[in-house]
């Protein structure tokens, strides 16, 4: 994998030779996944190895264009990318876990009403967001979002944020207590989350 | 009101022992507190990951508005570029432009186009042709490769091919792009058996970006 030709193509004014750097690089993608295949659980596939190699990809455009990538030497390229496919992975395996203990907790909890005469799951998520996006400060949001939606970290958040890891957690914590208060004193959810517990009495 | 927050997350990463998870999980059975608290748990963190969906969904949709939108601009600026009105030039001016134009339109031509339109190759040894003439850099000494390149703008494939030879042989970096131009040299000199060999040899070595490119071109040939 030559480092340099594909920095030069992917810095190039041209956009096709940018095109072709990418080109270049989603052909080595077995070669950069080989080394983290021991990291790799065993029920991944092609298609999540494939999602976590153009994440990678992805991340690695976003930060060349933020200027946060450096060429350092001839193998800058293969190094950074390796971090980042790591990183995914870890993400990755995190958020597996926790939507295996999401459904385990989900069995334990009462049925779900086939139909609540209310509203319907998809309606309470609309109304969840609704109350993220009015009630919920930026950072919060991003804290929130970086750890439930990417599966990152609270270590990973804080040395993103540059702020201590104990900060980190006490943030995420209490953003998501501040979201479940709102969701809990919102009439129509706090209604919601009242119908499905009285189906466990 | 939100007490069991870390208790719950502490369950979801997977970071309780065994007993404490059957500690836990005996008490969501039993304590209506808890399960109200875990309900509106997976009803927030479904909430963030459906605020987050809906936002990347309109962020696209935002995208390609703004795409539409800037090519409607732009047609609306070529439209309008063609209403003003340009002040007249005398005929012979006008000629003398429009034959300037017509050259420099064949010049550009001449050295953009590849030469022989049918060739499978034409778009890869294209893109090869542009990247070695931007590496070339401060550097006026011209590589072998780049040697080759010159004769084969000029269509003189007999000269180019033993460059992309010595390529070949000297230097491994460069090798797949060298084989890749003598293939399109041969079919270009109508050696189609040969420059199906060049390519064959070319599905042998671990390029894979040239494999890839040689291979589909074989399926073809």
């Amino acid at each position: 994998m030559d480092n340099k030709k594909i920095y030069d193509l992917l810095c190039s004014s041209d956009p096709h030779l940018v095109q072709i750097g990418w080109s270049i690089l989603n052909d080595h993608e077995t070669y950069l996944i080989q080394k983290h295949y021991k990291d790799i659980p065993g029920d991944f596939n092609g298609t999540d190895k494939s999602a976590i190699f153009n994440n990678a990809l992805k991340t690695f455009d976003k930060n060349l264009k933020e200027g946060k990538f450096e060429f350092i030497d001839e193998k800058s390229i293969e190094k950074y990318l390796r971090l980042l496919i790591d990183g995914e992975i870890k993400n990755e395996v995190r958020k597996r876990t926790r939507r295996k203990k999401r459904e385990e907790l989900c069995d334990l909890l009462p049925e779900q009403p086939k139909a609540s005469p209310e509203m319907s799951r998809e309606e309470a998520l609309k109304e969840v967001s609704k109350v993220i996006g009015e009630k919920i400060g930026k950072n919060c949001q991003q804290v929130l979002i970086d750890k439930h939606y990417w599966g990152e970290s609270y270590q990973e958040i804080a040395k993103k944020m540059s702020i201590t890891f104990g900060s980190v957690r006490n943030k995420g914590s209490n953003c998501l207590n501040k979201l479940k208060e709102e969701i809990l004193k919102d009439p129509k959810l706090g209604k919601y989350i009242k119908e499905l517990i009285r189906q466990a009495a | 009101m939100t007490k069991y927050t870390d208790r719950i997350e502490q369950f979801l990463d997977g970071e309780m022992t065994a007993e404490q998870e059957a500690a836990f999980k005996a008490q969501v059975k039993t304590d209506r507190d808890l399960a109200r608290e875990v309900e509106a748990h997976l009803l927030a963190t479904e909430g963030i990951q459906y605020f987050q969906e809906t936002k990347e969904i309109k962020a696209e949709k935002s995208k390609v508005s703004t795409s539409s939108a800037t090519e409607k601009l732009s047609r609306a600026a070529i439209e309008n570029q063609k209403i003003i009105k340009k002040p007249k030039r005398s005929d012979n001016i006008r000629r003398l432009l429009a034959i300037a134009a017509s050259f420099l339109l064949l010049i550009l031509a001449y050295f953009m186009i590849p030469k022989s339109p049918h060739s499978p190759m034409a778009e890869t040894t294209t893109q090869i042709i542009k990247f070695e003439s931007g590496t070339r850099g401060e550097n006026t000494t011209k590589t072998p490769l780049q040697q080759g390149i010159e004769y084969f703008g000029k269509e003189e494939y007999e000269n180019a091919i033993p460059l992309f030879d010595q390529t070949i042989r000297e230097n491994p970096n460069r090798r797949a792009e060298a084989q890749f131009l003598k293939a399109d040299a041969l079919h270009r000199m109508d050696k189609k058996p040969e420059a199906k060999a060049v390519l064959q040899s070319i599905t042998k070595t671990d390029n894979e970006q040239y494999y890839n490119k040689a291979q589909s071109i074989l399926e073809k040939y």
